[in-house]
């Protein structure tokens, strides 16, 4: 494996007698991470940990191998943020603030002037760079915010809620944004609450709960190789009884029946019963989980 | 990546062009480092609390302030030319260079009430300061800058008016330009001096006030006050009372305290502020402002800690 894009060990945050974050522990590999859980589930906290701006009250945190606490500044020079609230100031025009953005990371006035355009572009507001931060609107806002956060080059991006406020077509541009900063080589890293909107643009989850980590784990691990979907065309609840007989799970759902078993290959089952009971078959496929029923299983089980 | 437009589109000839996209370009070029981003903090300070490159109501204030500063130095110099020719050496109680202090203290006091907040508030505010903590820049970093940028402007400030007076001054001479800046340059360490306490003075408290107050005008407004009611107990002290108390409130009169500075400096009679009238020495007003700068950074310091 190379580099893990974080390395948490231990991790724990409390503000006084609240915990924040509680023992999280895990490698999550380069890519694009989703981080996901409820509000105050840790997620917010975690990011201002890894940035350094937290110092935790136990365990240590790494991105890119650098540590959050000793290697902060370091650590700051490959990374860009995107915060959930704020961060822009309305009396600066796109253009300057972003010039400022790089210029901060220590992009040469040149050299930032060039990115902040070409950044502004990306993000589909160079039309609209000479106007001031303060009369854009929510979506408007949203893009500067990820444009700030990459107009210094970084090697991954931290985006704290970056779909918060905006109506669903500005979801979907700034979802498409967020999917091609891999194929400018930079990592993502994407807090949110909305689960689909993770599970359309990632490929690595890290859920937390209550301030512990309940699953770390590439997106497609959620497909259940013992859990099998099944569509009949007539029938459906003989062939439900049919398949208990046998020793599977069954969940019927209209003409779709959701298979499990541990005894049987579930797909071997369901051939059998299909032709002993000669109903024919529409649909059948692995059962692929959506990342809400992954979260409702793992954080029940918590 | 790029695409050719063809040249014929439904049998009609076009212009042959091609369309580019450029995409992202990685920054493969230098990186300043902290160093630059102190210079980039710096410039945005000053455009910020200049009004530079924003809406022009931003402008008004701050540089009506400076041409109240520079336009009556200017004014004096010209009028001395003009009314009495060369060869006056008399410039009336404004060309010289202690008086003009008291003019543009009260001027620099509200420069100093305008430009902290502006340093300091609105990155709070707007939640900025989140993007200076996704950057390789530490909370001393961003205070020293934000600090440096308000004792620059406010050096600045004052010092222009005070440079165009010796340099007006020195060109009256008889014996020409050079030989009046060397004689009234016998008076440059006493006015730096003064403008340091002046700078210091009156920029530590409003840098203290600009550090918690959630809103611009309230910060402004609150220095002032302070500032104000400090020069009220130094005018309502008893003159030559040996009483302690007095001896302990004396150095909270924040606002005399470069004006006894000045004093000190220029060797004149003591105009009467707090620390002359319970007979403390000036010094201890140059110390109480080293003493108030020092403390401002440490709260300032632990202020900002857990912003970055």
């Amino acid at each position: 494996m190379s580099t893990p894009l974080i390395e948490l060990d231990g991790l724990s945050q409390a503000y006084g007698s609240f915990v924040a974050l509680d023992g999280v522990s895990g490698l999550v590999p380069v890519g694009r991470i989703g981080l996901v859980g409820a509000n105050g589930a840790g997620k917010s906290t975690l990011i201002k940990v890894l940035l350094g701006i937290l110092r935790p009250s136990q365990g240590s945190a790494k991105v890119l191998g650098l540590s959050a606490v000793d290697d902060t500044i370091a650590l700051r020079s490959r990374v860009g943020y995107m915060p959930e609230r704020g961060g822009l100031p309305p009396d600066q025009t796109a253009a300057d603030f972003m010039i400022y953005a790089a210029e901060l990371a220590g992009i040469p006035h040149k050299a930032a002037r060039q990115r902040a355009s070409d950044v502004l572009t990306l993000v589909g507001l160079h039309e609209e760079r000479f106007r001031h931060l303060g009369d854009f609107s929510t979506g408007m806002m949203q893009r500067a915010l990820l444009a700030q956060a990459i107009v210094h080059d970084p090697d991954v991006v931290l985006l704290d809620e970056p779909l918060a406020g905006l109506d669903p077509e500005g979801r979907d541009q700034m979802l498409r944004l967020i999917g091609r900063l891999e194929g400018f080589g930079i990592h993502t890293l994407v807090s949110s609450h909305v689960l689909s909107d993770i599970e359309s643009t990632c490929d690595w989850i890290l859920m937390l709960e209550a301030g512990r980590a309940i699953r770390n784990s590439a997106l497609d691990d959620l497909v259940d190789e013992e859990t099998v979907e099944l569509e009949v065309l007539r029938d459906e609840e003989g062939v439900a009884e049919a398949l208990r007989d046998r020793g599977a799970e069954v969940r019927v759902m209209g003409h779709r029946l959701e298979v499990t078993t541990v005894e049987h290959d579930p797909y071997d089952l369901i051939r059998s019963v299909l032709v002993d009971k000669g109903v024919g078959m529409r649909l059948l496929r692995p059962g692929v989980k959506t990342l809400e029923d992954a979260y409702l299983r793992d954080g029940g089980r918590q | 990546m790029s695409s050719v437009v063809p040249d014929t589109q439904d049998g009609i000839e076009v212009g042959q062009g091609a369309v580019y996209d450029l995409g992202y370009r990685p920054h493969d070029g230098d990186r300043l480092g902290r160093s630059g981003a102190f210079r980039a903090m710096i410039v945005d300070g000053t455009r910020r609390a200049l009004g530079l490159r924003r809406k022009h109501l931003a402008k008004i204030i701050p540089w009506g302030l400076i041409a109240a500063a520079i336009v009556p130095a200017v004014w004096i110099m010209g009028l001395t030319y003009v009314v009495a020719g060369f060869g006056l050496e008399d410039t009336g109680p404004w060309g010289d260079p202690a008086e003009f202090f008291e003019y543009i203290g009260l001027l620099t006091l509200l420069f100093v009430a305008l430009t902290a907040p502006a340093l300091l508030i609105p990155d709070r505010e707007h939640g900025v300061l989140a993007i200076y903590a996704s950057r390789p820049v530490r909370a001393a970093d961003y205070l020293l800058a934000r600090a440096a940028t308000l004792l620059g402007l406010t050096t600045l400030f004052m010092l222009i008016p005070q440079a165009i007076l010796y340099v007006g001054i020195s060109g009256l001479y008889f014996d020409g330009m050079l030989a009046g800046l060397i004689e009234n340059g016998s008076n440059l360490p006493a006015t730096l001096g003064t403008l340091a306490a002046f700078v210091l003075g009156f920029g530590g408290p409003a840098f203290l006030v600009a550090l918690f107050a959630k809103r611009f005008v309230i910060a402004s407004g609150v220095y002032v006050m302070i500032m104000m009611l400090s020069l009220m107990m130094a005018e309502t002290m008893p003159r030559a009372t040996e009483l302690l108390v007095f001896k302990l409130i004396a150095p909270l009169s924040l606002m005399g305290h470069p004006y006894s500075v000045r004093d000190w400096l220029f060797d004149q009679e003591p105009e009467g502020w707090a620390l002359d009238r319970v007979g403390l020495p000036p010094w201890v007003g140059a110390a109480t402002i080293v003493g108030v700068v020092v403390a401002v950074a440490f709260l300032a310091h632990r202020r900002y800690r857990r912003e970055f």
